[in-house]
């Protein structure tokens, strides 16, 4: 059996918090997770071949925290952090790139729902739903349903808690 | 599932006008993808989007094929899994439809449909929007009334209105102004077809007086123009009406400005066997319209070539609204399709009324400069049916005088001329008058 590495154990530590803060939606659950992600996301580096998920997992964080308490700083940090994680991801076709497709595309909806005198977002939302969609159907999930998500957009849109 | 966000999307696209028109069409795409796989409970809500989707396509585009899926696509959608809301907006979006077919084919199943439909919706236990839904009830009552002389449909709008004048205190009615001069207007039409000893006739005109007052009252400056203009057309005829009445009984009576104390229904019976159109329209049996017929003055709202339709801009007919019915803007996308397609049928009383009374302001306006007008004092026709059209009455049959007043102020260039004349007609034996429109042509008159 493979030894977990201290780093593995509070990766591990940290997708628990992660869950703990999007079922519980406790603000302090949240805050942290977020502490774990921003710790873990200082010490992996940048060329290390989980770093997406890293940045992906620190997306979804703040994106629990923005739906949790609104601050845009929030947002505007997952977008930045998903957008990271998708350039830095093989473009294979995979669950995690589509994970973090409609994660994306969510985001700017959201965006665009903060300020809406910017409809460029829906532009980008769309491309990125797009994406996620053609990747559905690559990898055999096109049908699958979005149910544990965390909803924002009146209940129309929806984060995908990256797994 | 992505492909319903995807759809939504594409919708929140085209009405932001970010994209080009296919974003529609592939809205539609996403959600006919989803259809097809998620299980059929959760079809009703597709349904609806693509049924709401194809809606505003037919509305930019008026392809009956369009029309045709919207209404196929709604209609499958209330029989399943959607809330209350958007069942009452997928049956209210479907009358709209009907409503544009009506106003496109003039055929009166259309109106009987968009009717019926707008009667089902007010059957959705959601009260919230009931007031709007009655309104529009009434508004599409108040075309029925116009187009083909349904007088049973002028009083069923009525007592829409009077439903909604009893929620006035417990809802919040949109656009509260707007209601008051259309009610006041239906109560104005009645007024004037009901025989000059009829109880309600009088009431009706009360009512009339007191609602646009309370219109006059809430709009501000050139807003109340449409009110004010009314509210001296019904005072003017009240005071008409009580000489009438003086002059037989030799009571004098004063304007009593307070409404009539009557017991308003706790509810109206829209879908009542005793309500005329009440049954869905069958498409079999296909009515002609009768013939529109001279109008009296206060009703003159036809729109026929060589009609004179004083006030009513030619060129631009929508000059003269003002005030635009916004009942759902700031709301997300399907509230918002929503207010795009019911503006036109739902502000089709409003927009009439409004035409109505400007129709009347060189009326108003010619009796400041002549308070004693023969025609601002023209009996009202008791029967409209009698002459059911202008053919009907030639210059052969006609007794009376003609005298020039004024220019039509809404038609640029001065070709227009109004002239007023009262005349009897030796064909029913009445005297009838009506507005008639000289107009000058290069060649001749």
């Amino acid at each position: 059996m493979e030894e977990v590495t201290f780093k593995q154990s509070r990766v591990l530590l940290a997708q628990t918090t992660l869950l703990e803060a999007f079922q519980t939606k406790d603000d302090a659950d949240i805050d942290a997770a977020l502490i774990e992600w921003i710790s873990i996301s200082n010490q992996i580096p940048s060329g290390h071949t989980d770093h997406h998920h890293i940045l992906a997992s620190l997306a979804i964080a703040h994106l629990l925290r923005w739906r949790a308490r609104k601050v845009f700083e929030d947002l505007k940090r997952a977008i930045s952090l998903l957008v990271q994680a998708i350039s830095v991801q093989e473009p294979t076709p995979c669950r995690a790139l589509y994970e973090n497709y409609v994660n994306l595309g969510a985001a700017y909806m959201s965006q665009w729902e903060h300020l809406p005198q910017d409809p460029s977002d829906i532009i980008k939302a769309l491309d990125a739903w797009e994406k996620a969609y053609k990747i559905s159907l690559q990898i055999g999930r096109s049908d699958e349903s979005v149910g544990l998500s965390v909803f924002c957009l009146e209940s129309t849109y929806s984060f995908r808690r990256h797994t | 599932m992505i492909l319903p966000h995807l759809g939504d999307a594409y919708c929140f696209a085209y009405l932001q006008k970010i994209l080009s028109e296919d974003s529609l069409p592939m809205a539609i795409d996403r959600y006919g993808i989803a259809l097809q796989s998620v299980p059929a409970q959760a079809q009703s809500k597709l349904q609806y989007k693509i049924g709401k989707a194809y809606s505003a396509i037919y509305m930019d585009k008026r392809d009956a094929a369009d029309l045709h899926s919207a209404i196929n696509y709604l209609k499958l959608s209330i029989t399943g899994q959607v809330s209350h809301e958007e069942i009452e907006d997928a049956m209210m979006e479907i009358s709209d439809l009907y409503m544009c077919q009506y106003q496109e084919k003039k055929a009166r199943e259309y109106l009987d449909a968009a009717i019926y439909w707008a009667r089902r919706a007010a059957h959705i236990q959601y009260e919230e929007g009931l007031p709007r839904i009655l309104r529009k009830i009434a508004s599409l009552l108040t075309v029925m009334y116009k187009d083909f002389l349904d007088r049973n449909s002028l009083d069923e709008a009525i007592e829409c209105y009077k439903q909604v004048w009893a929620r006035r205190e417990t809802h919040q009615l949109e656009q509260l102004s707007t209601f008051y001069f259309n009610f006041a207007t239906a109560l104005m039409r009645r007024n004037a077809i009901l025989p000059n000893n009829h109880p309600q006739k009088r009431t009706d005109l009360l009512h009339a007086i007191q609602l646009l007052e309370l219109a006059v009252a809430l709009e501000q400056g050139e807003d109340n123009l449409a009110s004010s203009i009314q509210l001296k057309i019904a005072k003017d005829r009240l005071a008409y009406e009580e000489q009438i009445m003086s002059t037989q009984t030799g009571v004098n009576h004063q304007i009593e400005n307070k409404l009539p104390d009557q017991d308003l229904p706790s509810h109206y019976p829209v879908m009542g066997e005793n309500q005329p159109n009440s049954r869905q329209p069958s498409f079999i049996e296909i009515q002609n319209p009768p013939q529109r017929g001279i109008q009296p003055p206060y009703n003159s709202t036809s729109s026929s070539p060589g009609i004179y339709n004083p006030g009513y801009h030619q060129a631009n007919p929508n000059i003269l609204v003002q005030l635009n019915y916004q009942p759902m803007k700031g709301k997300y996308f399907f509230n918002l399709v929503s207010y795009l397609i019911t503006s036109p049928a739902g502000e089709q009383s409003r927009q009439d009324n409004r035409k109505d009374a400007l129709l009347t302001s060189t009326q108003a306006s010619s009796s400041k400069e002549k308070p004693e007008d023969p025609t601002s004092r023209v009996p009202i026709v008791d029967s409209p049916t009698e002459i059911t059209s202008p053919d009907d009455i030639k210059p052969t049959n006609l007794t009376g005088r003609v005298i020039k007043t004024s220019i039509l102020p809404a038609a640029e260039g001065g070709f227009s001329s109004i002239y007023r004349g009262r005349f009897g007609t030796t064909k029913v034996g009445k005297s009838h008058s009506f507005k008639a429109l000289r107009l000058k042509h290069p060649g001749g008159d």
